[in-house]
């Protein structure tokens, strides 16, 4: 089969993904790898082995659903009750700041001062800048982060999208005529 | 009330914010009539949604604490983290209780002096950690405001219920009424038989 894009098209595209082709080290690749399943929320659910699907669906045929509609609505509900109760796990599993950057900061003054000391002239520029970068990217590091408070929004925008989707459908299955 | 409904519960928190969350639940439930079961399943949604959206008002009021306590931190240049957490308890307390200066004299003291120092009041303090963090506080006003749309979407759905079950309710009357009509003309024809 031909293919639908020009030559010069295919050539740029080849080398623009080996521009940016995800992570490229061990660590970062193991990192990347837990991405899609950190939460478990893309895993379909299955519904029947639920404890409250059997107890819903008594309540919304009680409330004069349509039996079409029943399982649609139970379904909805405990698809929001999954959102909801892995963003209080998240929430409540923040974890406090790991103070390990500031004490590594403090270690590697010390160390620069320790070097500069003891080994005279053996330290040379280029060893004590290196350290001094290594000293300002943890503080970097550190100051993204921030303290357990400043990483609330940043760890629970990511079920935003699957709380969108999950509290629409409620609201479809229940009002759909 | 609440007890009653214990088999049905499906918000499950942990002690600490289960309180939190009882009290704005129950005053729900007490603005209904009757509510059906299914009824009762989306008022503590609700209750949940509620009680995320004052959570995270909070939590952001924390944020901006922490904030204005890392901004003068850094002004200061003092890095360690306890320098930061010490600010923005003192800033937090300053500013949810009015006595603080009584009660933490030298704390009080200190937080003047360093903010003497640095030429700055609370409110160039709090602009300065406000526009360092407007990122994180954005995240913060996203989640809230998904909290509100899922209020909302939850009310649609409950204010369905409710009609169904007035229609329910109509339906089961105007079947009583014709009933009873029916009832009367068959006694009537009886009669005249």
């Amino acid at each position: 089969m031909q293919s639908i894009i020009s030559p010069e098209k295919l050539l740029a595209n080849r080398n623009n993904a080996t521009l940016s082709t995800g992570p490229k080290s061990k660590k970062g690749k193991l990192k990347v790898g837990k991405n899609a399943i950190s939460h478990g929320l893309n895993q379909a659910s299955n519904y029947p082995d639920d404890p409250l699907y059997k107890a819903l669906l008594i309540m919304i045929e009680t409330a004069g659903f349509d039996s079409g509609d029943i399982e649609s609505i139970a379904m909805a509900i405990i698809d929001y009750r999954k959102v909801m109760d892995t963003y209080y796990e998240t929430y409540t599993n923040i974890p406090d700041v790991n103070n390990t950057y500031n004490d590594n900061g403090s270690l590697i003054s010390e160390a620069i001062y320790g070097m500069a000391e003891g080994a005279g002239d053996n330290v040379s520029n280029e060893e004590i800048q290196a350290m001094i970068r290594l000293l300002n990217n943890s503080r970097k590091q550190e100051q993204n982060k921030g303290l357990s408070p400043m990483r609330i929004g940043t760890k629970l925008k990511r079920f935003i999208r699957y709380q969108r989707k999950s509290a629409a459908s409620i609201s479809k299955a229940i009002c759909k005529k | 009330m609440l007890k009653k409904l214990t088999t049905l519960r499906t918000v499950k928190l942990q002690s600490q914010h289960q309180a939190e969350f009882d009290v704005v639940f129950e005053s729900l439930l007490n603005e209904m009539d009757t509510p059906s079961a299914l009824s009762v399943v989306l008022i503590e949604q609700i209750a949940e949604c509620l009680f995320w959206i004052k959570q995270h008002n909070k939590d952001k009021e924390e944020l901006i604490c922490y904030a204005m306590g890392e901004e003068l931190a850094r002004t200061m240049l003092y890095y360690q983290p306890e320098y930061r957490e010490k600010f923005a308890f003192t800033i937090r307390s300053m500013l949810e209780r009015d006595d603080f200066e009584q009660t933490h004299p030298d704390q009080y003291a200190e937080f003047i002096d360093t903010m003497g120092k640095r030429d700055m009041t609370m409110d160039t303090l709090r602009a300065k950690a406000l526009n360092s963090h407007m990122g994180k506080i954005a995240d913060l006003d996203a989640v809230i405001s998904r909290h509100i749309q899922n209020l909302r979407h939850l009310q649609k759905g409950l204010d369905a219920i409710d009609i169904k079950k007035r229609m329910l309710k109509r339906l089961d009357l105007e079947v009583q009424q014709l009933t009873q009509k029916l009832a009367q003309q068959n006694n009537a024809i009886d009669h005249q038989s």
